[in-house]
This record gives C-alpha cells, structure tokens and sequence, in this order.
C-alpha cells in the first residue's frame, strides 16, 4: 500500500484487489473507531451526536436564535432580558421572590389603583395582619381625612338608623343619618318664621302660608304630621305690647295649623309683625 | 314667586305664598316646584284658586278684610269696606268718648280722704263713693 499526496492504494470494497483511491489533508490515514483528527473541516455533515463537543461559541455558532436571545445568552443582564423579551411591561430590574421592588411606579395592581404620590406616601400592612374592605372604603380628596384606631381599638358600628329606629329611639348602635335625624321625638319637625303677610323669611319643611285676612294664618306643613295629635307653638311679635297668638279651634290638621293674633284689650284680630310657628310629634 | 287666591266658604279671600325652605330643601328645588307643591296641598274647599302675581297683592292692609277674587288680582269690596271703616271710626269714637269720661270721673275724686290715709290699709278701706265726692267712710 503507497500513494503520492494526491492518491493512495488500498483494497478493494471485495478485498480482492489493490486500488488507488484520492486523498485530501495530510498526516496519518483515519480509520472509524479511535481516531483523532486536527483542525478538520467537516463540511456539513449529513448527522451527527455531539454529547461530548464543547467550546461552541453562542454568538456564532447557534442559529435560528431570537433578536437579543445571543445577547442575553452572553451578558445575562436585566436590561439584556428585558430586549430579548418582546411583550414585557414596566422597566428596571429583574424582581425575584422575596427582593425588594424598589420604586413601584404601577397605577394599578389587580384593579386596586395606586396613585404614585408626589413626595411620598404609605400604605402598609404588618406581618400577619390584614387589611380588607369587602365593599367600599374610601378616603378622597379631603387633606385630613383619617381613620385612626388606637391600640387595642376597634371601629365597630352597626346599620344606619331607620325611620322605626328614631321614633322608638332606644338603640344606642345604630347611628342617625342626616335624612332621618328629625323622626326622633325629641326633633322638631316643621318650624317658619313669617311676617305680616305670610312671606316666610325662614322655614324647614313648609309648603305654604296663608293669609286668611288679618290676623289669620294658615301654615300648611310640607311633611305632615301621622294625625292631628301634634304639639304645636306659636307666638308672635305683636304690633302693640297686649297682642297675643292662639291656635283656632279646630284649626289644627295634619299637615295645616292655622292661627290668629289678637289684642288683649280689645280681643280683635291683629296684624303681628312677625309669625314664629313650630311644631313637634309623629311623621 | 307668584302667589295663589281663593275664596273660602265664609266668603273670605285666602292669599297663599307657597315656600322654598332655607333650610332642609333640595338644592335643585325651583320655584316651580315649590308653586305646585303649594297648588296641590289647598284645601279642597278653596273656590275658584289662581296664581297671581305677587305684585297683584296690595301692600296696604288697612282694608283686608274687604280684599275679594279680582281674578288675576285682588279686587277691594267697596261694601265690606265702608263697614269696616264705619266701624274703625265708631271705635274710635267710643275709645275718645270712654277716655274722656274716665278723665271726668278721675277729676271728680275728693283728694280729701285721699291725702288724708296714712297706710296702704287706710287706702283700700276708702271706698267707691269718694268718687263722687261724698261722705268718706274710712271703715270701721
């Protein structure tokens, strides 16, 4: 067996005959098993296992990678990751289980709004404590709004006063509520002040005054009363010292009391300069 | 705001000023509102009920008792006025004449027995009679 550089002699595929076969690259013959080679090039090999291959450079090497994919492979950074990925959101650093955020600047976590405060601000929830509002609770707009509980304190209340629950006026946990603290007894219900004519300077819960002619009054009230049984005051400022008010006889409804002014002296009816009325009882 | 007339069964004149409260009203009530929230509590015997003007309403008092329905105004009852005034000058007559015959009966009174009671006692045991100048009792 021998060659020169360009050809070498062997066997036969059938082993019966010697045969020249062309060569390329130099040193020793490579056989299959065992061999070693130097600086091959392998052209592009039809397959291959490459288990115990190292060295192969990512950034030339690998293809079919992602734009940024090679980057990140080589420099692992945040800001490498953040451009591999193409659907991330916010910025900064990569955030594991148990780090530190750091400066949040999310305006909403899950439908809770976070409004990033100006100079700084705190909502804080101590280890194994809990904060939760099933419904509403709301702190807007108002510098000194505050909800303060001391140690050991709770705020407990129970359901806003009914119509029932301010006339019977016994519970001491429901609380009373602006449109409804006036069914408690002790509350005045209708009052006016009004002048000679019947022009009402001021009132709370009125409808109407009736000049019915001198010294003749009628208020007609905007709420009634439930019946006719109600407490009713009426006073005057007379236009002479003996002038009096009274209710009429029968002049007392549920919704209406009407009223004259007299003279002591005299006993008939007067003009007052003014008609102060108030009343008291059941809605 | 306008105001509503009517005519009571007595036939007296009824004048209505229906009220926007100042307190304790919704802020978007409108004098409207507050005219046929008015209209709707009248009595159900109110005769022949109409707005009017406020301006329809006269300032001058002196005769309400005589005002009547003018329609869109309220009208005077020349009638009812003429008692009225016929009365207040009877009345004024006889306040004129009653002061004057309290004066004459004070001028009448015998100071004698007046000046001469040294205690209230003395005082409430005069009686009646010194008005008329007579004999002075003095009590036991």
């Amino acid at each position: 067996m021998g060659g020169n550089g360009s050809k070498i002699v062997g066997i036969n595929a059938g082993g019966t005959a010697l045969t020249s076969v062309a060569v390329t690259g130099t040193g020793s013959v490579v056989l299959a098993t065992g061999a070693t080679l130097v600086a091959p090039l392998l052209g592009t090999p039809a397959s291959g296992v490459l288990t115990n291959c190292t060295g192969l450079p990512i950034n030339t090497g690998v293809t079919g990678l992602a734009a940024g994919i090679a980057t990140f492979l080589g420099a692992p950074s945040s800001a490498n990751l953040a451009a591999a990925v193409t659907d991330e959101t916010g910025t900064g650093a990569l955030v594991f289980a148990n780090g530190n955020i750091g400066a949040a600047t999310a305006t909403s976590v899950n439908k809770l709004a976070i409004t990033a405060p100006a100079t700084g601000s705190t909502l804080a929830v101590a280890d194994g404590k809990t904060l939760t509002a099933s419904n509403t609770l709301t702190l807007t707009g108002v510098d000194g709004s505050s909800v303060n509980v001391g140690a050991g304190g709770t705020v407990a209340y129970g359901a806003v006063a009914t119509q029932a629950d301010q006339e019977t006026a016994t519970s001491i946990t429901a609380y009373v509520t602006p449109g409804r603290q006036q069914f408690h007894p002790s509350a005045c219900k209708v009052w006016c002040k009004a002048d000679t004519a019947g022009a009402i300077q001021a009132s709370y819960n009125m409808t109407s005054v009736t000049d019915n002619g001198v010294g003749d009054i009628t208020f007609t009230i905007n709420v009634d009363f439930s019946s006719a049984d109600w407490c009713a005051q009426i006073t005057i400022i007379g236009a002479t010292s003996s002038s009096y008010a009274n209710v009429v006889a029968g002049g007392q409804a549920a919704g209406t009391l009407r009223a004259n002014c007299r003279i002591e002296s005299v006993g008939g009816l007067s003009d007052p300069l003014n008609w102060f009325f108030a009343g008291f009882g059941d809605q | 705001m306008r105001k509503i007339i009517y005519t009571r069964p007595d036939g007296g004149l009824s004048v209505v000023s229906p009220v926007i409260n100042t307190l304790g009203e919704r802020e978007d009530f409108t004098e409207a509102q507050a005219e046929q929230r008015a209209w709707d509590a009248l009595p159900s015997d109110a005769i022949n009920p109409q707005f009017v003007d406020a301006s329809a309403i006269p300032a001058d008092r002196t005769f309400r008792g005589a005002w009547t329905h003018g329609g869109d105004k309220v009208a005077v009852d020349m009638g009812k006025a003429r008692e009225i005034q016929a009365q207040r000058l009877a009345d004024t007559a006889h306040a004129d004449a009653l002061a004057a015959q309290k004066q004459a009966a004070r001028d009448a009174v015998d100071m004698t027995a007046i000046n001469a009671a040294a205690t209230p006692q003395d005082l409430i045991k005069l009686s009646a009679d010194v008005v008329a100048g007579a004999t002075v009792k003095t009590g036991a």
